[in-house]
C-alpha cells in the first residue's frame, strides 16, 4: 500500500515559559501531547478546538514552520524534519498554507501577480517568465478572479477577494495538501459561503486535500469528511464528521456541539 | 424606555455627505431585548454609535433617539457624557482593547462608580466585588490584571463595568465574536439574565443569525444602511419575508451538512449604493422596478418587510 499523503506520529511540541528568576530551571508548557493523524490523497480533515487547544501549533508543525520536540511528520512517506534544507524546499511545493487574516497575510507593496507567483519564484526557480504568467492567470481563474486582478494591489480588494488571492497563491505550486488555519473566520457570512464552496470545488476538480483548522463546527461540517477534536493538546475524539457532530461521544465534544448557535425556526 | 424614530445619518466623505443610515425606527422597553443583524457595512454599529452620540465629527444626524422621553440627539455633549456609562452601558467586541492593561480589574469596575456617583474608594471597591461576583467572577481576585484572564473572563469584566451604574440600556456590539463557542453561549445567557433581573433593555448587535435567534425578542435585519425586515424574532425566522433574510440564512453552513448557498456579489460601498433597493443587484427575485424605487418597510402587524416581491408571495 502506498504511503498516506500526510502522516503524523507522536507529535510533541513544548513552548518555553518565562523563568520566574534568572537561576530558575527553564519551565516548558506542553502544547501538543503526542498527536497522531493520517490523511489520504484528496482527503479533508477538520481539526476543531477552542483557543489554546493547540490546533494552530499543529498546523504550523505540519507546515514545518516549527520543529517538534518529538514525533514525525511524513509527507508521502518523507520525514519533513529529517530532510536537508534543499529537500524541505522540494517538499514544500506539495504543502501550502492559507491563514485567517486576508489583510495581514498579503504584502501590501506587491501586486497580485508577484504575490501569487512568489511560491514559484521561491520553490521552482527554473520556471520561465512565460510559464509563471500562464500559471498565475490559470490560478486567478480557478479561484474566480478576473485576469485584470493580477496588476492590482491587495488594498484594492475586499476581504473575500483577498482570501481568493491567498488561495491562488497556495494553489500555484500544484500542492497535494493545503493547510488552512481559520480561513473564513474573518469573513461575512455571504462571502464565507463563497469561499467554502470554492474550497469544495477545488477539492472535487483538482483532488486537493485540505487540513482545515477551525473553532467553528458548522464550517467544519460543510468542508470536511473527517474531524478530530483537540483539547489541551490531546485528541479527545475523532471520526467521520457527520457521525462525530450528530452523535458526539466525548463530553467535551458534546458541549461544543450543544453550543453551536442555531436558528430556531 | 428607548425609542428610535426615523434615525438617519450621513457622513462627510470626499467633499459630500454620504448616507450611511436611513430611516431606522424601533422601540425597546425595560426587560426586553432587540437585536440588530447584518453584514459589515449594514449600518448596525452605526446605529449604536448614533444612539450613544459617538458618531465621527461632522456627521449629519436626523430623527430622534428618545430615552424615557428626552431626545438624546438634542442633548449637549456635556449632558451626553452623564448619560453614557451612567444610563447606557456598553460592551464591545474586543475585551482586551476595552480594558486598561495597567489597572487591576477591581479598580476598572470601581471607576465608573467613583466618577458618576462620587463613591469613596472603599465603597466603590465593595460594589465592584459584588458586581464581579454577579458576572460569575466571584472566584477571581479583583487584584488581577486583564492579561491574567481568559477572553471570556475579560468580557465578563467589561460587562461588570457596563453594569456598574445600573444602566437602563445595555448596548452589546458583537460581544461574543472574539470568544470560543462554548464561552459565547455562557456570555449570551449572562447578558439575557442580567437584562431580565435588573430591568435593563438589551440592544444586541451581531452578524450571527443563530446568536440573534437565541437571545432577543425582536429583530431588525439591516442591509446597506436600511432595515429590510423587522419583527418579533419567532415570526421573522418562521416566515422570512425579505429575500436578503432568506439568502443570509441559506449562506450559513447548513445544520444538516451540505453546501451553503452563497450570495453572489458584495455589500455595496456606502458611496456607491445603487438606486432603488440596495439588495436588488444580488437578489434572485429582483425585477426591473426594484432598481428604481426604494421599497418602504411595510406589512400588517409587527412583522414588516421592505420588499416589492417578498418571499411567500407569488
Amino acid at each position: 500500500m502506498a504511503a498516506p499523503l500526510l502522516e503524523v506520529r507522536g507529535l510533541v511540541r513544548d513552548y518555553p515559559m518565562p523563568r520566574p528568576h534568572p537561576f530558575a530551571r527553564a519551565a516548558v508548557a506542553r502544547v501538543l501531547h503526542g498527536i497522531d493523524l493520517s490523511m489520504p490523497d484528496g482527503g479533508s480533515l477538520g481539526v476543531v478546538g477552542e483557543s489554546g487547544s493547540g490546533k494552530s501549533t499543529l498546523a504550523r508543525t505540519v507546515l514545518a514552520l516549527e520543529r517538534p520536540q518529538a514525533g514525525r511528520v511524513r509527507l508521502r512517506g518523507e520525514d519533513l524534519f529529517a530532510l536537508s534544507r534543499a529537500g524541505l524546499r522540494r517538499a514544500r511545493r506539495h504543502v501550502q498554507a492559507v491563514f485567517q487574516d486576508p489583510y495581514g497575510s498579503l504584502d501590501p507593496r506587491h501586486t497580485v501577480f508577484s504575490i501569487v507567483a512568489e511560491p514559484i519564484a521561491a520553490l521552482e526557480p527554473h520556471a520561465s517568465r512565460g510559464e509563471r504568467q500562464d500559471r498565475v492567470a490559470a490560478m486567478l481563474q480557478a479561484v474566480g478572479l478576473p485576469p485584470a486582478a493580477s496588476e492590482k494591489y491587495p488594498h484594492e480588494f475586499s476581504g473575500g477577494q483577498r482570501q481568493r488571492i491567498a488561495i491562488a497563491r497556495a494553489l500555484i505550486t500544484h500542492p497535494a495538501l493545503i493547510v488552512a488555519d481559520e480561513p473564513v473566520s474573518a469573513l461575512d457570512v455571504s462571502v464565507q459561503a463563497q469561499i467554502l464552496n470554492l474550497m469544495l470545488d477545488l477539492r472535487e476538480r483538482l483532488g486537493i486535500a485540505w487540513l482545515f483548522i477551525s473553532h467553528d463546527l458548522g464550517v467544519v461540517r460543510t468542508v470536511t469528511d473527517h474531524v478530530l477534536v483537540l483539547r489541551e493538546g490531546r485528541i479527545v475524539e475523532q471520526g467521520p464528521t457527520a457521525t462525530v457532530l450528530s452523535a458526539p461521544e466525548h463530553p467535551y465534544t458534546r458541549a461544543l456541539v450543544a453550543a453551536i448557535p442555531r436558528v430556531r425556526r | 424606555m428607548l425609542e428610535v424614530q426615523d434615525l438617519t445619518v450621513a457622513l462627510p466623505m470626499g467633499g459630500r455627505f454620504v448616507p450611511v443610515l436611513a430611516g431606522v425606527s424601533f422601540a425597546l422597553d425595560r426587560r426586553q431585548s432587540v437585536g440588530l443583524v447584518g453584514e459589515s457595512g449594514s449600518g448596525k454599529s452605526m446605529t449604536a454609535l448614533a444612539i450613544m452620540g459617538l458618531l465621527p465629527p461632522g456627521a449629519r444626524v436626523t430623527g430622534r433617539v428618545l430615552l424615557d422621553g428626552s431626545d438624546l440627539l438634542a442633548l449637549p455633549e456635556r449632558d451626553m457624557c452623564a448619560v453614557r456609562g451612567r444610563r447606557i452601558g456598553m460592551v464591545f467586541q474586543e475585551p482586551m482593547t476595552a480594558l486598561n492593561p495597567l489597572q487591576t480589574i477591581g479598580a476598572q469596575v470601581a471607576e465608573p462608580l467613583r466618577i458618576h456617583f462620587s463613591q469613596s474608594r472603599a465603597e466603590a471597591d465593595a460594589t465592584a466585588a459584588r458586581l464581579l461576583a454577579r458576572v460569575g467572577l466571584g472566584a477571581v481576585s479583583a487584584h488581577r490584571y486583564p492579561h491574567q484572564l481568559s477572553g471570556g473572563q475579560r468580557q465578563r469584566v467589561v460587562i461588570a463595568m457596563a453594569l456598574a451604574c445600573g444602566p437602563d440600556l445595555l448596548i452589546a456590539d458583537e460581544p461574543t465574536t472574539a470568544l470560543d463557542v462554548s464561552v459565547q453561549a455562557q456570555v449570551l445567557d449572562l447578558l439575557s439574565d442580567l437584562a431580565e433581573e435588573s430591568g435593563m433593555g438589551l440592544l444586541l448587535i451581531t452578524h450571527d443569525l443563530g446568536v440573534i435567534s437565541q437571545t432577543v425578542r425582536e429583530v431588525l435585519l439591516m442591509y446597506a444602511g436600511r432595515v429590510v425586515e423587522q419583527g418579533p424574532t419567532d415570526s421573522v425566522f418562521s416566515a422570512m419575508a425579505h429575500p436578503y433574510t432568506h439568502a443570509l440564512f441559506r449562506a450559513r453552513p447548513p445544520d444538516s451538512g451540505g453546501r451553503p448557498v452563497a450570495i453572489p456579489g458584495l455589500v455595496p460601498d456606502p458611496s456607491h449604493r445603487p438606486p432603488g433597493c440596495a439588495f436588488a443587484p444580488r437578489c434572485e427575485r429582483a425585477q426591473a422596478v426594484c432598481a428604481e424605487r426604494v421599497p418602504p418597510l411595510a406589512g400588517a402587524g409587527q412583522h414588516r418587510c421592505a420588499c416589492l416581491y417578498p418571499m411567500g408571495a407569488s
